[in-house]
């Protein structure tokens, strides 16, 4: 067998251009794990394990901006002097964050995490909810839809919606919680899978399964439903909802429509995507007028037009 | 020696530390986490899009500061850390499936994905790429990853899947013919949904 030239260097048809396009993709280097981590886990200080990307590490003093794009923030409540005693905040590349009153640190979105456990307190501030800390671990995460909060090591105390909660390591929070979704809209569909694509292990499946949607047929609506049922059984939301996006494309008419629809709907419900669910929602109402399940999607809906 | 090509730098030869063998240090170690450290994560989330590539990365890496004669004895370095890391995903979903296979809590906390990149054709490519490489068996998807898309040379693939550089071809070989064809499939079926004739997808 002879040597191979990389496609990177040698592609003509367009199969193989796209693998040359995604060989040239560099290495994300945002958010890698830090050299100490690693070092601290190999002496036997562990790390836990890596939440939500990763284990994060910077340290930096006021207004620091660092060549690699990550900015950080140290909380000094002390004199210079006695910094190795300040809490160290990490924040994402792309934070947004302000200094709050009293030395608290205000995320308006993105990621911030407190890598070493100190005496001195901490307050972070979100759209959403206060935390606040003293000799722990912990990370927070600001998106649209909410504020995310796990614990490593020790306690946070977390206020929000007049109610305030003490999380102990290892547990996470989100506020606000997702809306609740109508039992209604979570009973199984009908069962319409393609009959020949339930045998083997989910790549030989989705790959039967997509085989069988390329057809013009109701196997075809059904191959595509299944398909996206598929995916997101295998942790795969995204690629779940874009096989039900390309079946309402393709058949926006057909059989399977409302349920497709409906899947759409609970899956960004529960991905936190309130605003595109709201969308998909006002959609199922426009398309399926009369349907069962009417009421269940306008209650959900009444709930979305809150977040 | 290296080879410069679009966008991206494929050493052919790696140009191990100038280390005596006996005198490798963390900082050594070090030297080669901040060279590789992103690829190997790139190549990490490439192969085991379901594990959790920070982890292993790190694991790696511990195996490296506590194995460190072997890290200076290896031919290529590289190589080397590639092994580490393909061995590591491997036990680690052989443990998930035990864990699974006994009701216990498998659920694997995946690192956050790749970044996408901003343009659209790489966004595109990486995802059908990626649709087309998951369907191949390990070994061939190994060797695929690691040549076409992670830039290492039919000798460091060999090294660091442990098998000969003849078993490395062969198996491309092969991956090739099957991702090519999993992404004409996808380029096909894209076409039709969009509305593009047949003539049209004909170069």
């Amino acid at each position: 067998m002879t040597p191979l030239v990389p496609l990177s260097e040698s592609a003509t048809s367009r199969a193989e251009q796209l693998v040359a396009v995604a060989a040239a993709i560099p290495p994300d280097t945002a958010g890698l794990p830090s050299w100490e981590a690693i070092r601290r886990r190999a002496e036997g200080h562990a790390e836990p394990e890596a939440q939500r990307g990763g284990t994060w590490r910077l340290a930096l003093a006021f207004a620091c901006s660092v060549a690699v794009g990550v900015v950080a923030v140290s909380v000094l409540r002390q004199p210079p002097a006695a910094s190795d005693t300040a809490p160290r905040v990490e924040l994402s590349s792309g934070a947004n964050w302000s200094p709050g009153t009293s030395g608290a640190v205000v995320l308006h979105t993105g990621r911030l995490s407190v890598s070493r456990v100190t005496p001195a307190p901490i307050r972070i501030e979100t759209p959403h909810v206060v935390v606040e800390a003293q000799g722990s671990r912990f990370l927070a995460e600001v998106v649209a839809s909410g504020t995310f909060l796990s614990v490593d090591e020790g306690s946070v105390v977390v206020r929000a919606g007049g109610l305030e909660r003490r999380l102990q390591a290892g547990e996470s929070f989100t506020w606000p919680p997702a809306p609740e979704i109508p039992t209604g809209l979570l009973e199984q569909p009908l069962a319409a899978a393609a009959q020949t694509c339930t045998e083997g292990a989910a790549s030989t499946r989705r790959a039967c399964l997509r085989a069988e949607a390329t057809e013009d047929s109701l196997e075809a609506q059904a191959a595509l439903f299944e398909l996206g049922s598929l995916e997101l059984h295998e942790g795969r939301p995204t690629e779940a909802m874009a096989a039900w996006q390309e079946s309402l494309r393709r058949f926006g008419d057909g059989v399977l429509h409302p349920e497709v629809r409906l899947q759409l709907v609970v899956t960004l419900v529960r991905q936190r995507e309130f605003s595109r669910a709201a969308t998909e929602a006002k959609a199922f109402l426009e398309h399926c007028p009369g349907d069962p399940r009417e009421g269940d999607v306008k209650a959900l809906l009444e709930r979305l037009d809150r977040y | 020696m290296k080879v410069e090509g679009p966008g991206r730098t494929r050493a052919v030869v790696d140009v191990a530390l100038s280390t005596p063998l006996t005198a490798m240090t963390s900082d050594d170690v070090e030297t080669w986490y901040l060279r590789y450290g992103a690829e190997l994560r790139q190549a990490l989330r490439r192969l085991a899009p379901d594990l959790d590539a920070d982890d292993l990365l790190q694991e790696a890496f511990v195996i490296a500061l506590k194995t460190p004669d072997k890290l200076a004895r290896a031919e290529s370095p590289r190589a080397w850390l590639y092994g580490i890391c393909i061995k590591l995903a491997a036990t680690r979903r052989r443990t998930l499936r035990l864990r699974s296979f006994f009701g216990l809590d498998a659920a694997e906390r995946q690192s956050s994905p790749e970044r996408l990149s901003t343009r659209l054709e790489q966004r595109d490519a990486q995802r059908a790429v990626a649709r087309a490489v998951e369907s191949l068996s390990p070994a061939k998807q190994q060797a695929f990853v690691l040549f076409e898309l992670q830039g290492l040379s039919g000798d460091e693939v060999a090294s660091a899947l442990d098998v000969p550089v003849k078993t490395v071809w062969t198996r491309l070989h092969h991956a090739r013919r099957e991702v090519t064809e999993a992404l004409e499939r996808q380029l096909l079926q894209e076409a039709r949904t969009s509305g593009l004739r047949r003539e049209e997808l004909e170069p």
